[in-house]
Formats: structure tokens, sequence, C-alpha cells
């Protein structure tokens, strides 16, 4: 079939409601790209809805049959007009200005309507034509990614309000978010444009956050028939937080093309402790235990050093999002991650990093376990201190305490150079380090700086609560 | 009066009435048409008050030279929406200045006040596709313009073109990669 066919058909058959843009593409690999721009302006091209007005209908009846019909108005300004000399720039704007405000006046009205409908709504095309006209005239890759992210979250807010409708979420919109999460973060890897890249993780990992706390409220009032969709939307939400704040504090990771599709996201979360004994290349040993290929934003820390590392294991690369460095003190080595299985040599797979357990009588571990592991001995094995095989993983947030307000309740934490604030009144305040102490928010005021986990969030009025505070003291 | 009987409504029926001279049948024709030749009209060019005068002036030359009509299998409207395209074309000629204009158009009150930010995010993507189309010449305009804001079937437009429908389909193909590349470019 020519070319031009297998465009027309797609545009009908899009018009119609029987395919979407992607399913088009997708169809005719080899047209796949000039199927899919040509076709994103194609839906864009809509005509505004604008109507005559009765009074000018009637007019123009009545003057139908006039053989003097008068001249058109175009030709002799009316006292409401007055006219500018064309060969002024000011010609320019004007002309811009003019079309701004007739634009918003009469196609406007459809558009905004538009903008709160929701799939399955008849002006739902209007939306999404609208969305992809914006990004077909989007050459730059960081306004595009931040317009796919924007349009992401914007599908994740309707199926919140299909729910809040007592309407079938349906899995149609999952496909379409996942699609543009990973557009975003796709765009994201071409852009030159550090901090026009940061600044869209930064407020993807702030809005995603939230995101999580209200779906797991809509899971709980979704009807059965939902909730498998909106559990995947939640999974695909935390993943596309995590890979914006591993990605905002180490842009190498977007390289390695991660998709909130991903499963094994999941497990490649790790935090490590220990001192540095060598660093080959980017293979580092950290107090016996390997991680290889580090992909660090910033210094190598001294051989020597005590580190606390955090990060995620993908493919084989190890890329840091977060590290402290301390004076060498001999201390134990700890891991943190999730365990995924037994290697071939027999060390244990823990996000992607192989650890050596030490044999005690414990039950074995079972994968997807989350485990905590420290060292005991002088052998280079790690006992197992902690685990825990919960599926369910609550929403946190983790970062630094920038403020405490006593007499609101609340404190401010810093987040992939965002501030998240949160609510914590009656919450639990706990010390890492200290756990029999019982905390007070005003106590927080000696922690500003220092790192805290904020667990068990929900959103309520706009605002985020939180039942638990701990505070990491550090080295 | 003949062509108000349901039986005789149909357009080629209003037509050939209206060819003969027969006000009421160019009436009826004027009442199913304005909507479309307003809309098309005003697309291009962005302003009420100068589309009511264009779409008039339509209508009133549709009913000087109806004699001149010929049926191309393309519906009627696809005659006036070109009369009114050629008037606009003179109307910027005529014009070659621009016009400011303080008319103030009412709010729907019951739609809801628009994100001042998305306001000019959509303002914006809608007139730099509509300058877009504007910019594209002969064929390749009328074909974009009478698929997507007229919403003229294959068939139609190449009724009213004179041409068949793998021709319109190529010029479709043609005009949308010429926007595609307008809009890269800008």
């Amino acid at each position: 079939m020519k070319k031009e066919q297998i465009l027309a058909n797609c545009i009908e058959e899009i018009r119609s409601g029987k395919s979407t843009i992607e399913d088009c593409a997708r169809r005719f690999p080899q047209l796949e790209n000039e199927l899919r721009s040509l076709l994103e302006i194609a839906v864009s091209l809509q005509p505004d809805e604008t109507k005559p007005s009765a009074q000018f209908k009637e007019r123009a009846r009545m003057h139908l049959f006039d053989e003097d019909a008068p001249a058109p108005a175009t030709a002799k300004l009316s006292p409401r007009f007055w006219a500018w000399p064309v060969t002024t720039p000011a010609r320019v704007f004007a002309s811009i200005g003019i079309a701004f405000v007739i634009f918003a006046a009469a196609g406007g009205s459809t558009v905004y309507a538009a903008q709160n409908s929701l799939p399955g709504d008849t002006l739902y095309t209007v939306k999404t034509g609208v969305e992809n006209l914006q990004l077909a005239v989007t050459a730059s890759p960081a306004v595009k990614a931040d317009l796919y992210l924007k349009f992401a979250q914007r599908r994740v807010d309707e199926m919140q309000q299909q729910v809040k409708l007592n309407r079938d979420v349906n899995a149609q919109a999952l496909v379409t978010a996942q699609q543009q999460f990973d557009n975003g973060l796709k765009a994201l890897s071409s852009s030159d444009n550090t901090q026009a890249s940061n600044n869209t993780l930064s407020k993807l990992s702030v809005s995603t956050l939230t995101e999580q706390v209200e779906l797991e409220q809509a899971l709980a009032a979704a009807p059965q028939a939902s909730q498998p969709v909106l559990q995947q939307i939640i999974d695909e939400t935390r993943r596309s937080n995590t890979i914006a704040q591993v990605a905002y504090a180490n842009n190498d990771f977007l390289k390695n093309r991660p998709s909130v599709t991903d499963k094994k996201l999941d497990a490649g979360q790790f935090n490590i402790e220990g001192t540095l004994l060598s660093v080959q290349g980017h293979t580092w040993n950290i107090g016996g235990t390997v991680i290889e290929n580090v992909h660090l934003n910033g210094k190598t820390p001294d051989v020597g050093s005590r580190v606390e590392l955090q990060g995620l294991v993908k493919d084989n690369n190890t890329y840091i999002s977060k590290i402290q460095v301390s004076a060498g003190t001999p201390e134990p080595t700890k891991v943190e991650g999730r365990f995924s299985g037994t290697n071939q040599n027999g060390t244990a797979n823990i996000s992607g990093i192989e650890v050596k357990i030490s044999s005690n009588n414990a039950p074995p571990l079972t994968p997807g376990e989350k485990v905590q592991l420290q060292s005991g001995t002088n052998d280079g094995k790690l006992d197992v201190t902690s685990r825990n095989n919960a599926a369910a993983q609550s929403t946190t947030v983790s970062g630094t305490l920038t403020a405490v307000d006593t007499e609101k309740g609340t404190i401010t934490v810093k987040v992939t150079g965002s501030q998240v604030v949160v609510f914590v009144l009656k919450a639990r305040i706990e010390n890492a380090s200290d756990s029999h102490r019982t905390y007070q928010l005003s106590d927080l005021k000696h922690y500003l700086g220092h790192d805290v986990r904020v667990e068990g969030l929900s959103k309520h009025s706009d605002k985020l609560y939180a039942n638990l505070v701990k505070i990491d003291t550090g080295h | 009066m003949e062509s108000s009987t349901p039986a005789h409504k149909s357009e080629d029926y209003l037509v050939q009435q209206a060819i003969k001279r027969d006000r009421a049948a160019f009436t009826a024709l004027y009442e199913s048409c304005v909507d479309r030749v307003y809309r098309h009209v005003y697309y291009k060019v962005s302003s009420h008050a100068d589309a009511e005068d264009i779409t008039q002036e339509a209508f009133v030359k549709a009913w000087k030279s109806i004699d001149k009509y010929k049926s191309t299998g393309a519906p009627f409207v696809t005659w006036v929406i070109t009369i009114a395209g050629n008037l606009v074309i003179d109307h910027y000629r005529k014009e070659k200045k621009v016009v400011i204009t303080d008319e103030v158009y009412e709010v729907d009150p019951n739609n809801q006040i628009p994100d001042p930010a998305q306001e000019a995010e959509i303002n914006y993507s809608k007139a730099i596709i509509k300058e877009a189309v504007l910019k594209l010449k002969g064929d390749k305009q009328k074909v974009i313009m009478m698929h997507f804001i007229d919403g003229l079937t294959y068939e139609e437009i190449a009724g009213a073109l004179n041409k068949n429908e793998g021709a319109i389909r190529v010029i479709q193909y043609r005009a949308l990669n010429e926007l595609k590349r307008f809009l890269k470019r800008d």
C-alpha cells in the first residue's frame, strides 16, 4: 500500500476512534516515525468551535437578495476599530495579540471544557489532540520531555478522577501513561541541557510522590474491576519516582534507557556502608563487598574512607544517587536491598550486588525479600539482621530536613532539589541510632541538615501527612 | 411553496430550484450552509466582524452567479466556501494593514475559569498550527482545510477540486509533510 493511502487510512481510523496514533505507527514499522509525526499534526488540525450569531444569520438572510448589498465592513472600519500602519514592527506583535484574544474568546471555551474531560468523554479527543499538537510543535528535547511527563501525570490524574466518579479505569489509559512517561525519559536522555533536565526530574520526583499517595487512597475506594490497573499505575508511578531521583543525582542513568514498566527497578535499589578498601577502575570494594561498573557524578572518595551509598543497580551498572564520606573508623559493613536469588558462585544477589552471607540456622531467604545485612566476623561474610517479605510498599519520602515549623506542625524535606512540606503533628518521631528515646517535633530543630525518612504518607485537602519520621544522624 | 415540502428538500433539488431564481430554495441552502462557511472564513481571518462580512458577501455573490454553478458531486457548500476563500484573499489584498480590535466577547459563565498558563499554552499551539496551515499554498491548503476544518470526505473534496481521490490523498500527504517542515522550522 502507498504511503499516502496508509496515512489516509490511519487518519480515518483515529478520527473514528478505532485506532490510536501509536497503534497505527506500530502497525507500519518501516514508516513508524514519519507516520507518528504526520498523524500528530493531523489529529491537531481542528476547526475553531465557533458559530455565527443568530443576529448575524438573520441580518445576512435579510440581505441575501439585495442587488446593492452593502460593501463589506472590512473596507470601512467602524468606530470600534483603528488602523495601524503596516510597515511598523508592531504589526507583528499586534497580529499575535489579536490572534490570542480571539482564540481565547472563541475556540477557547471548547478547549477549556476539553481540559476537564476524561477518557470516554466526547471532548477527550480535543484534549489529547491539543497535547499532540504541543508535542508536534516542540523541537527542544528538554521541553518535549517536560511536556511528555506532564501529560503522563495528567493521565494519572484522570484515572483518579474516574475512580471518584465511579467510572472504570481502562487499560488504554495505563498504556498511554506508560508511553508518555517513557517517551519523556527518552527525550530527557537526548537533552544536553542539564539544568532543564534536572528541573524536570525534580518536578517529576515530587509530583510522582504525591501521586503515589493519592493513587493509594484511590485504590482503596476503587471498584474491583479497576484495581489491577490502578495497582499497576501505582507501581509505575513509584518507578518513575525512583528513576527521577537516581537520574537527578546521576544523569548517566538516563542513557541506560530506564522504563517505568521495568520491574527489575524495584529490586535494584540498595544502601551500602563500610570502609572503601579499594577502587580499580569502576570497581569498588566496600568492606569486602564488591560493586561493579560504578557511575558516580563527582569525585571518587579516597580509599580507606568510610562511605555510605544509596543507589540502584541496572544491567550490571551501579548508579550512585547519594554518597556520604567520612573519616575511616572500624565499623561494620552494612548492606540493605532486595534478595533476588543465589548466584552460581554461591553468593546472594542483593539488588544486583554479590553478597557473601554467613551460614546460620536461619530459614533461607526467599526472592523479593527486603533484607538488611551486617558484617559480624572478619571473613568478609555478612549476617542477615533484618528481613521483610511484605510485598506492599508504603510511600515514603527521604531527603534532607531543611525546616521545622512547630506552630503549623510541619517539617520541610529537600528531595531532588525540591522542598516538600509534610504535616507531622501526629507522627511518631524516631532516631535511627537511638530507638529508645521519644522525640518531639521541637527536637527536630536540632537535626536540620540531617537526612530524614518520612513514612506512612497520606493526602487530605492537598496536604501531605505522615505518621512516622525517622532521623538519620549519620556519621 | 414547493421547496419547503420535505420530499423536495434534497440539496440537488434546492440547487436546481435556486438556479431557476427560487429565493426560498436559495434561503434554504443558505440556512444549511452558513455555519460551515462562517467557520471556514473565521479560521482564516480570526475576526468575527470580518468573518461575518465575508460570509454575507459570499452568499450574495453565490446568489448572483448561481446560474454558473455546475454540480461536481461535491456538496453545494464547497462552492460557497470556494467563493468565500477568494473573498478572503481579496480581503487581505485590500486591507494590507492590521486592525486592532476592542471587541469584547462574552465568556460562558458555565465554563471554568481557565488556568492562565494553560490558556496561553493552548492558544499558542492553536495559533502556531493555524499560521502553518495558512502558509500552505494552492491545493495543499484547500485539501487540508476541506478535510480537517470543513469536515469533507475525500470523495467530496475530489469532486470539489475536480480530481480523483488518490490525487487528494497524495496532496494531503504532501501538505502534512509541509506543515511538519513549517512547524519544525518555527
